[in-house]
């Protein structure tokens, strides 16, 4: 009985190998092959990319563009309110609000958004949070009002936002030479979370806190806190900090563009591929391409780790639709990814064919 | 138990590598763009090739910056373009509030389809360029940014030409420690540029085991008079600051008969103080090049006709950077994916020296210190300067 709960608990702790790859291009329905981001609603799927922002319903794509009343065509960041299945769009120039069909445009010249350009947007309850050059805006959706926090109300280092989240009651923001902001909404307190060392040239230790202070994105689930830069990951659970990188892990590159945790795994969108760990285990399993990390052309694979040690390699039949990966999220036990030149839907089992599929 | 520090330490001691050295030593890092090369269809619909400016409209360093574009674009169109099609080039502001830049970088890349970009005259300037340049893919090259961290945000597109920051403040305090200069007051511009500057004195201070004696902060146009009592106390002063707040500084010391050695960073040169003929004192400065050479003819007349100036680094390296870029297209094609290939891979010949770039996209180009005596500069020679 003991052996079969140890080998269920092993199996949970591994994170699943997806065989099953299907991608969309401008050829399926989107505006661009340039995905900067994915957000799942129920059946719905939505994209920011750099030429529209798409949603895949029934099977079917349709573009929203400037002249539908979107801010600005290239959409960088993505959230939908789960209460109001309201859809927020961050944009290279402004938030915009989708509801019942149509658009409303927040600008720093007509609202409290702190600047035009949102890389970042996150559902906090009836608020929703934005991740700008400068600063975090909160926007009290029912009040009609903006905060915004700035390094002079709250211990931003830098002021440049680039991604924000929130779950389990506190928001996480990534900052551009900041570290990590984390505000509990309940106190309306800030604390942050730095690179202990404070050498942008080293990292002096692997696991005494952030990798680096210009962070790229973070992600919170499960009390477990991720935090994606440009030379690595690095997690927090409350207790202890951990460091990950390349040369001693499955991470497919250090160069992580974005990450998303689900339970207590995370996804890294990373130039070289996705990576998914499982925190207590550090199990990996990374999709990439076999051979030239560019070559995303293929063939493609799935690579197990434990720790660092390759365990496996699974060949397969598709891959994602480029190795460089800008974002990700989930539906169901499915995963969608948005790349540089598509994006990509991997399922654990199901039809081979893509058509009949849906979302 | 065990308190937090303590705590922290022995977890730190645990995790200290056999070897001694750092976990990672993220200078060796090497970024190369592995996003697909037919991403970025090459700007066209145009019937020039655009090259892109970001800078200021309302300063005396916007004006340089444009002229120093157009010289070199000028240049290449006399010679014929990229294959018979001209180079243009296209502005746009950064002025106003911190974030501006991003939202003109976006223009430039998404509206005015240009090719590369030169722009981000300062290290705030040039991150929040570099923010949008990692989501938009387009090169852009920094002129006169020395802020350090620029190259540690590890964006493969960004790339950063001046001498950075950190080698200017060791090359400054490292001299301060050879002349002995004991009593040295540090006055840094109250900006993101001058407490940037602060930490990479503070850090080589430290590195060299050299006591920086005060530092202050100040405000451009600020009266000399709440500086004074301080600067009468000290052997030497260091300012680092823009040029304008800079040389009214050394003015106003020098008129309240300060007669030590005013060290400078070299964001504190300005055209006014590097063609002053006045007697400001002894000025040593951590130059991006020798101040005391001449430049092209041409090249001077075509400055001094745009902004009534002889040419000053921002001038100078913004001419490197569009000829870099032009040379990048000449030999590339204007893909903004092969002109940063060119760019990260070339050795590139310039006014002030050669540029290699490094992994994370910055040149090695060190200060030199050059002295300022009887209306002249000259560089200091190295048997001087350990």
């Amino acid at each position: 009985m003991i052996s079969v709960w140890i080998v269920a608990a092993a199996l949970a702790a591994t994170p699943p190998v997806y065989h099953l790859w299907e991608s969309f291009h401008t050829t399926d329905g989107l505006p661009s092959e340039k995905a900067f981001c994915v957000a799942v609603d129920r059946d719905r799927v939505w994209v920011g990319t750099d030429r529209g922002l798409a949603c895949r319903e029934e099977g079917v794509w349709r573009t929203y563009r400037e002249a539908e009343g979107l801010a600005h065509n290239a959409v960088l960041s993505v959230a939908v309110d789960p209460a109001t299945r309201e859809l927020w769009a961050g944009t290279m120039g402004g938030l915009s609000r989708l509801s019942a069909g149509r658009f409303t445009t927040f600008t720093q010249f007509d609202s409290g958004l702190p600047n035009d350009v949102v890389f970042g947007v996150a559902i906090e309850n009836q608020n929703v949070w934005v991740a700008t050059t400068v600063g975090q805006g909160r926007y009290m959706v029912r009040e009609g009002r903006w905060q915004v926090y700035t390094p002079e109300n709250s211990p931003q280092h830098e002021p440049w936002g680039y991604a924000v989240d929130y779950a389990d009651g506190k928001v996480w923001a990534a900052l551009w030479g900041g570290g990590v902001l984390e505000f509990d909404p309940a106190t309306e307190k800030w604390k942050d979370h730095i690179d202990p060392d404070r050498e942008m040239e080293i990292d002096l230790f692997r696991d005494d806190g952030l990798i680096h202070m210009i962070t790229t994105a973070v992600s919170y689930r499960a009390g477990i806190l991720w935090a994606a830069t440009y030379f690595g990951l690095s997690s927090y659970d409350g207790y202890r900090w951990r460091g990950y990188m390349d040369h001693d892990t499955g991470l497919a590159s250090n160069f992580i563009n974005s990450v998303k945790a689900k339970g207590r795994q995370a996804w890294l969108c990373t130039d070289k591929g996705l990576s998914v760990v499982d925190y207590g285990s550090n199990r990996w399993v990374t999709y990439a391409p076999r051979d030239d990390p560019s070559n995303y052309m293929g063939p493609w694979v799935a690579r197990n780790y434990s720790e660092g040690e390759l365990l496996n390699t699974v060949a397969l039949e598709a891959g994602l639709a480029n190795n460089f990966v800008l974002g990700v999220d989930f539906h169901g036990e499915d995963v969608w990814v948005a790349t540089a030149k598509g994006v990509s839907r991997g399922r654990l089992g199901g039809a081979k064919s893509r058509k009949g599929i849906s979302p | 138990m065990i308190s937090g520090p303590l705590f922290l330490s022995v977890l730190m001691a645990i995790n200290v590598p056999a070897s001694g050295q750092p976990y990672r030593d993220l200078s060796l890092s090497d970024t190369r763009f592995l996003g697909p090369s037919d991403s970025d269809v090459a700007p066209d619909g145009h019937e020039t090739i655009r090259i892109g400016v970001l800078g200021p409209a309302r300063s005396a360093a916007g004006d340089r910056l444009q002229a120093a574009v157009e010289i070199a674009i000028e240049e290449a169109n006399r010679r014929g373009g990229c294959k018979g099609r001209p180079y243009e080039m296209v502005f746009r502001s950064d002025d106003g509030l911190w974030g501006t830049g991003a939202k003109q970088l976006a223009a430039l890349a998404l509206e005015d389809s240009v090719s590369a970009i030169v722009g981000g005259l300062n290290g705030g300037d040039a991150h929040v360029a570099e923010l949008a340049t990692a989501k938009l893919w387009v090169p852009l090259i920094t002129p006169t940014a020395s802020d350090m961290t620029i190259d540690y945000a590890n964006v493969p597109w960004v790339f950063r030409i001046f001498p950075r920051d950190d080698l200017q403040a060791r090359s400054l305090i490292d001299y301060g420690g050879e002349r002995g200069l004991r009593r040295l007051l540090v006055l840094i511009e109250g900006n993101r540029e001058g407490r940037t500057g602060r930490r990479r004195l503070e850090q080589a201070a430290d590195r060299a085991g050299f006591g920086l004696w005060g530092i202050e902060e100040y405000e451009a146009h600020e009266m000399y008079e709440t500086k004074s009592a301080a600067v009468r106390d000290a052997d030497a002063l260091l300012i680092w600051g823009e040029p304008t707040g800079a040389l009214e500084l050394i003015r106003s010391a020098r008129a309240d008969s300060f007669d030590g050695p005013v060290l400078l960073a070299a964001n504190t040169l300005g055209p006014e103080l590097i063609s002053a003929r006045e007697s400001l004192g002894e000025l040593i400065v951590a130059a991006p090049y020798d101040l005391g050479r001449r430049w092209p003819t041409e090249l001077e007349r075509a400055f001094r006709s745009r902004t009534g100036s002889p040419p000053d680094p921002v001038g100078i390296f913004t001419y490197d950077a569009t000829r870099m870029i032009i040379e990048a297209i000449d030999s590339a094609g204007p893909s903004r994916t092969a002109i940063r290939s060119a760019l990260a891979e070339g050795v590139h010949s310039g006014l002030a020296g050669t540029y290699r770039f490094d992994g994370l996209g910055g040149a090695s180009m060190a200060p030199v210190l050059c002295t300022h005596r009887k209306g002249r500069w000259s560089r200091i020679p190295t048997s001087k300067v350990r």
